[in-house]
């Protein structure tokens, strides 16, 4: 029902709003030095060096224990850096997908080895992950992936293809998630998460290039690819808990109803003071703000240990929307062409926004796999 | 939520279950008829819910008094009492004296159509026409903002003074009144400046706040009627709940709501400082104006027919829904508001102004 439903707001620490201005001096730092220019859907904007400066100024693993190389914060710092980072529209995809779920997942499901020898990494910034759930026939049916792990001495010989896999042409590693028993129509039995090195023989990692033509998501092909043992996460057959375990940090950050701020916000610049862009622009504050706080309350309710899925869910599916929205709303405020022609104009961060903002209701669960998943929540299903 | 706060909204919960949430409409408690429930009301503590203990009332924090609020629109209640409540818990705090016995309703800005309230010795004249008053026949007392020699203040007059020159109703048929004071002495107590308060003593914002909360707890009730009827009525074999057209418009009516609900939320958590108040509760009147409009419409999508007749109980909270979110301001009136202070901050200020409405800043 949705009485069940609990969005309580959270009241952020001191710590936090301190950490703000820290995260708010490293951004000024690096835009007045030049070394990046802002632009909407930043986390899928992946630079190495910006990574590694994150990593060095402590903006990585921020939350994790400081034997791995984190920062032993509260979730809510965490927040408010990542929040800062994509508001300045700042390229931290490298990092990203390694700092928000992969190494969360090796911390609490990984092998000794596996966290001594990867977590420092991530957190110095050095260290990319890319996501291995996505097979060519395999998108929203996650259950039947085709990707097999079979035993070896000592590992298992994963064979199969994953695709859409953001960053993987960059990444250290993907955690993919594979069928180390029984068939696809056993469905969520038979499942395992485990760590891959890309870079290691047997994987050959495709570049897809997305209609805007830009390179970040690839093909990942594993034809005889060796993976030892200590690098299967959690145990053979606990991919699926696994992966649903990971969807409520990865469905309602701030990234799910951030994408296009930076647009937003370059907007504002120059933007007609009309009635009609008053109008719009207010709506636009109303609808970020009540996002920010359902996602502020789902971040304190994960910090708490609860697992908040159909609240996640539901951040995410009304921020795909919002996000989505801004830059036709912006077109109407700021009559311009949107042309990727002039890098770092305004028309260029316009048409970007646009080349973008179909993924945004794809990535992480359609709208439509969301939609079913908050019914269930609801009762209805 | 302390343990206090808990058992008032429970209490309150099941005072409301009883009295209202009646197998047939026709059994529920007719809006000219409030008398009998007010003293219900009255016994459980709720319209001075939120007046300090000092005054008489039970001292209840602001969250709980929205959270009261909140529970009328749940029951769809057929009386002023979120006005009440609210108004209890801003006269409480700004005159530090207890507010009057009965129902006090309270106008914003807008509705007081003119006004001229002057000082004579100790004493006050008021002459003041208020129109759309919520509940203005039944109530015993109003409070409303006016100016007084260039200060904001805030008069709490009774209505036994005043002239009924019109009574209306809103589109849930609450009655919506216009009420008239012609050359009314107030006693000097009646009146207090509300500049002179660290409070948020902008009604305007309150009441948006309040009907706010009013509307979320509106959209929560149709939602899970809906929500129950989608899982009884049974078309082609199976409860429509099962069929994916009619869940995938319930989530995104959820997701409305939700938002509406969070907003509220945020706004009550930012009290303690009244611009960052003002603003939150005007985004928070935005969002559930907005999503009023939606949430019914999918919920008498899904209720098909059955949900427009009179006597089905779903009516009950889309008009309220259709009513209250154009009451205190719809969503293109604070949208407008809200944009303006944006684009006045500018592309440097905008965004820590965003992140300034975050409790705890």
């Amino acid at each position: 029902m949705f009485a069940d439903l609990k969005f309580p707001p959270v009241t952020l620490p001191p710590e936090a709003e301190e950490m703000r201005g820290r995260i708010r001096r490293f951004i000024a730092e690096e835009l007045a030095a030049g070394r990046f220019v802002p632009k909407s859907d930043s986390w899928t904007a992946a630079d190495p060096a910006f990574s590694r400066r994150c990593g060095e100024a402590g903006f990585i693993a921020m939350t994790w224990p400081k034997q791995y190389g984190g920062h032993e914060r509260t979730a809510f710092e965490r927040y408010v850096v990542v929040e800062e980072l994509l508001a300045a529209g700042a390229p931290v995809a490298a990092h990203w997908i390694a700092d928000r779920q992969s190494g969360p997942q090796i911390l609490r499901n990984g092998s000794q080895r596996a966290k001594d020898t990867i977590l420092p990494g991530i957190a110095a910034g050095r260290i990319f992950f890319a996501i291995g759930m996505s097979e060519p026939d395999v998108g929203s049916d996650l259950a039947s992936v085709r990707t097999k792990g079979t035993r070896a001495p000592g590992g298992w010989k994963i064979n199969g293809r994953k695709v859409w896999s953001s960053g993987a042409h960059l990444a250290q590693y993907m955690i993919a998630l594979v069928r180390t028993s029984g068939t696809h129509e056993d469905r969520h039995k038979g499942l395992t998460q485990i760590i891959i090195d890309l870079k290691g023989p047997g994987v050959t990692v495709r570049p897809i290039e997305n209609l805007s033509g830009a390179k970040d998501f690839n093909e990942t092909i594993f034809d005889d690819c060796f993976v030892p043992d200590d690098m299967v996460l959690g145990g053979e057959g606990r991919g699926w808990e696994m992966v649903t375990a990971e969807l409520a940090f990865e469905r309602s950050g701030p990234e799910r109803f951030m994408s296009t701020m930076p647009l937003f916000l370059a907007a504002l610049d120059g933007m007609p003071k009309t009635d009609t862009s008053a109008v719009e622009i207010g709506r636009a504050m109303a609808h970020l703000t009540a996002l920010r706080a359902m996602s502020m309350s789902v971040a304190g309710a994960l910090q708490r240990g609860e697992a908040p899925n159909t609240e996640a869910s539901l951040v995410k599916d009304v921020g795909a929307v919002f996000e989505q929205n801004l830059p036709d709303v912006l077109r109407r405020c700021r009559p311009v062409e949107p042309t990727a022609a002039v890098p770092g104009s305004y028309e260029a961060q316009l048409a970007h926004a646009i080349y973008h903002a179909p993924s945004f209701s794809l990535r992480g669960g359609t709208r439509e796999i969301l939609r079913g998943i908050i019914a269930r929540g609801l009762g209805l299903r | 939520m302390s343990f206090e706060s808990d058992l008032l909204r429970e209490s309150a919960s099941r005072l409301f279950t009883d009295l209202f949430d009646k197998p047939t409409l026709d059994a529920r408690p007719r809006p000219d008829a409030i008398a009998s429930v007010w003293a219900k009301f009255e016994d459980a503590g709720l319209p001075l819910a939120a007046v300090s203990e000092d005054h008489g009332g039970v001292g209840a924090s602001l969250t709980d008094a929205l959270a009261l609020v909140r529970l009328t629109g749940i029951h769809a209640i057929p009386a002023p009492l979120a006005e009440s409540i609210m108004a209890g818990w801003l006269w409480s705090s700004l005159a530090q004296t207890a507010p009057p016995g009965g129902p006090i309703t309270i106008a914003s800005s807008a509705m007081v159509t003119s006004a001229s309230l002057t000082k004579a010795a100790d004493s006050w004249r008021l002459d003041a026409k208020i129109e759309r008053v919520p509940w203005g026949t039944q109530s015993h007392a109003i409070l409303f903002p006016c100016s007084a020699a260039g200060q904001s203040m805030l008069v709490l007059a009774p209505i036994d003074r005043a002239k009924i020159s019109g009574t209306g109703a809103n589109m849930a048929l609450e009655p919506r009144d216009t009420i008239e004071f012609a050359a009314t002495r107030l006693p000097a107590s009646a009146v207090v400046n509300a500049g002179k308060t660290s409070a948020p003593s902008n009604l305007d914002e309150v009441m948006a706040l309040t009907r706010a909360a009013q509307l979320s707890g509106a959209m929560a009730t149709a939602l899970d009627r809906t929500i129950v009827y989608a899982n009884e009525r049974i078309q082609f074999g199976r409860p429509i709940a099962k069929f994916q057209a009619v869940q995938q418009q319930l989530a995104m009516a959820a997701g409305e709501a939700a938002a509406s609900q969070a907003a509220v939320d945020l706004a009550v958590s930012l009290a303690a400082d009244a611009d960052k108040f003002a603003t939150a509760a005007a985004i928070a009147k935005a969002r559930a104006s907005e999503a009023a409009g939606i949430v019914a419409s999918v919920c008498h999508q899904t209720h098909a027919a059955i949900g427009f007749t009179n006597e089905h109980a779903l009516q009950l909270y889309t008009r309220r829904l259709w009513a209250w979110r154009d009451e205190s301001g719809n969503e293109a009136f604070w949208h407008r508001l809200l944009g303006e202070r944006l684009l006045a901050a500018g592309p440097k200020a905008a965004w820590p102004l965003l992140t300034s409405l975050t409790p705890g800043t």
